[in-house]
């Protein structure tokens, strides 16, 4: 899977990014120059926690970052060739769902609560149809229901969200973004707001998509095996940058950055039963006075008092393999001796 | 439900563990249904749940959100009214009391809720919300007053020097360890905790791990501790009860639970929760089919049959007991229960 994707040319390409939201607390840069591309049949995994900038990083790429506040002040996003970011109003329509598609977090409120779910995924259809005949769109939008797992689609489409479980109403979102068969899908926590039984389903379903259209997946996650389950490719973000970039294989068995190597070593596992868990100390930043250097040195215990971690933000540098990426200044000594045991690796499986 | 029979495995079991009248709270047959108006079916969000907790033991309830265990949670602590069964502590039966007799219970008995930002009162200080408690109980010059405030932040891990701050002024693990605070001040024997990391960020869910077990060992407590996360009850529960739509489907030892689970729904639902390890990604494991049915109307016989791999006719006639069945104290409900393959982390 991976190793094919990868040769092929990107589909989406995001280049340097950045975004900056005006506050009354002063300007915030959710997003800090963030790179990542996508490849047909791929799946590129974004991981990170609340207000790292992953969801803001793909509002933006789709023009629907909240106006006036947020404005994206760096950057290209490119697909085909072609700037997403400095398309008009009315081109960038004919990119969303045609070409890009995205799925939210939460299917309730990013579904109409007073239409029939049916007339919303026959909507969706037409958007992009517009010489389809209501009968011949309503007929597609009954296949594509099905295609997304509900059985007896024409019946139950009839009835409104609410009377929908989340897992259905999250299928639902599904096929209203694959109606066009689009190249990229964003899925911005897909799965966050479903029991596991049924996050497991939604995310064969994409794989499944994804394995039928060639699909190119962005998918963004703070749960670390979701993101293990389905990416190729990993980018981890903190507080509005990546810290670290590679396969997924790679960043979960040798992660180069202190901040992933915290959190897979803070996660709840086998080995560790009734030992407390090396936790990573502090909370995320506050981007609006974010700390100076490395954003992540407060709660690092690589640092180990060094100065040039405050001094100068580390850039995103190879290290390791090839494609393997990581923006720390000590990077290197993450897997030997001392370095290991201050941020809890040696005890990883 | 639970029979008899179902009963007599679980005492044995739990006497095996000690002699001694450990027993802080425990419930019996515990029906809870809310009632949706005349002709319409209630829902049965509890249907008859026996469970006990120890003294200083941690169990786990464990199951997807709808499968009635916050309100079995809740009824056990006399929240919600019971629709039938007992609720004892300390050997005491507690289900008929009134609101002054519950007072000492409720002081021993303290909870800890999800969401920590809607669980604590924004007009309040944090110091206020810690010392509420101890006003509503009449103790708080009695326990020391602001020192013993003061006391508490300290040990869950905040700055005394914060006490005159508001909850938005704290992040979300901050704001939990208030919720945390706020349910030791009265110096409780019991805790039950809804869902308490579940709200928080990967980096900071670990802390407050942690901190529960710390706690624990500090001051002896028992925890009854909610959660749809199965790797987070794993670290933190001695014994684990696996709850779907309104029953417990398997209970026993947390290694026993983990190691060996019996019930396809055990199996399927720790099958479900993602493994951190690209190379695992093409494990078998079993697929739970649909969702969950509603409560209001349960499926006959077996309520996991619906989408149980292994469900028949007599799944759909003949409702399982919760019954140790291969002697090994560890009850399960299911006709064909088997154990798979362990599924871990």
């Amino acid at each position: 899977m991976s190793t094919t994707a990868e040769s092929r040319q990107p589909v989406m390409s995001i280049r340097n990014l950045s975004v900056c939201f005006d506050t009354a607390h002063g300007p915030v840069h959710a997003v800090d120059d963030v790179s990542l591309d996508v490849g047909p049949g791929q799946t590129v995994g974004v991981v990170g926690e609340s207000g790292c900038g992953k969801t803001t990083m793909a509002l933006a790429t789709l023009g629907l970052l909240p106006q006036p506040a947020g404005r994206v002040t760096a950057g290209e996003v490119l697909v085909d060739g072609r700037d997403l970011l400095t398309l008009g109003r009315r081109e960038l329509c004919r990119v969303r769902g045609a070409e890009v598609a995205m799925v939210f977090q939460d299917p309730m409120s990013a579904l109409h609560p007073a239409q029939s779910i049916l007339a919303q995924v026959t909507e969706a259809v037409r958007t992009h149809a517009l010489d389809l005949s209501a009968s011949a769109a309503r007929e597609r939008a009954v296949d594509l229901l099905e295609l997304v797992g509900v059985a007896d689609a024409r019946a139950r489409g009839r009835a409104y969200p609410h009377e929908w479980s989340g897992g259905m109403r999250q299928r639902a979102m599904i096929a209203m973004a694959v109606a066009h068969r689009p190249r990229v899908l964003i899925a911005d926590e897909p799965t966050t707001a479903l029991d596991v039984t049924v996050q497991a389903q939604v995310l064969e379903l994409l794989q499944t998509l994804q394995d039928e259209h060639d699909l190119a997946i962005v998918l963004i996650s703070h749960d670390l095996g979701v993101i293990a389950e389905m990416a190729d490719r990993v980018v981890v973000m903190y507080a509005g940058q990546v810290v670290e970039s590679s396969t997924a294989t790679d960043v979960f068995a040798r992660p180069r950055h202190p901040y992933t190597a915290g959190l897979l070593a803070s996660l709840p596992r086998l080995e560790l039963e009734g030992q407390p868990l090396p936790a990573i100390p502090g909370s995320p930043p506050n981007l609006v006075d974010p700390p100076a250097g490395c954003a992540f040195h407060p709660r690092c215990g690589l640092r180990q008092g060094r100065r040039r971690c405050v001094a100068e933000v580390p850039v995103l540098r190879e290290i390791g393999g090839v494609g393997q990426c990581a923006a720390c200044h000590y990077a290197e000594e993450l897997h030997s001796g001392t370095g290991a045991t201050a941020v809890g690796v040696g005890v990883r499986p | 439900m639970t029979t008899t029979e179902a009963r007599e495995a679980v005492a044995a079991h739990s006497e095996a563990s000690s002699s001694e009248p450990t027993e802080l709270l425990r419930v019996e047959d515990l029906v809870t249904w809310f009632s949706r108006g005349r002709g319409i079916p209630p829902v049965r969000a509890v249907d008859g749940v026996s469970l006990s907790l120890h003294k200083g033991e941690a169990l786990g309830l464990v199951g997807e959100s709808g499968c009635g265990k916050t309100t079995l949670a809740r009824t056990a602590v006399r929240l919600i009214e019971p629709t039938a069964g007992r609720i004892w502590f300390k050997g005491q039966d507690i289900t008929e009391h009134g609101r002054r007799q519950l007072a000492p219970v409720r002081r021993s008995l303290q909870m800890v809720f999800q969401d920590p930002y809607a669980s604590l009162n924004p007009r309040m200080t944090a110091g206020e919300i810690v010392a509420q408690p101890l006003r509503i109980h009449h103790r708080y010059r009695h326990a020391g007053g602001r020192a013993k405030v003061a006391e508490l932040f300290e040990l869950v891990g905040l700055d005394p020097d914060h006490l005159g701050r508001f909850p938005h002024e704290f992040s979300g693990g901050q704001r939990q360890r208030i919720g945390i605070a706020r349910a030791l001040v009265l110096d409780p024997e019991v805790i039950v905790f809804d869902e308490p990391v579940s709200s928080l960020d990967v980096s900071i869910r670990a802390q407050i791990i942690n901190l529960l077990a710390d706690l624990r060992d500090e001051l002896g407590l028992a925890y009854l501790f909610i959660a749809h996360d199965l790797s987070v009850v794993r670290h933190i529960a001695d014994r684990v009860a696996v709850m779907y739509l309104g029953v417990i489907v398997e209970t026993g030892e947390r290694r026993a639970i983990y190691q060996q689970p019996m019930h396809p729904y055990t199996q399927a639902l720790l099958a479900a929760v993602p493994i951190p390890d690209p190379s695992r990604r093409d494990r078998a494991r079993p697929l739970a089919a649909g969702e969950l049915p509603t409560a209001a109307r349960p499926p006959s016989g077996c309520r996991f049959r619906t989408r149980c791999w292994k469900a028949d006719d007599r799944c759909a006639c003949e409702p399982p007991e919760l019954m140790d069945r291969f002697d090994h104290g560890h009850p399960s409900a299911c006709h064909y229960a088997a154990p798979r393959e362990a599924v871990e982390r």
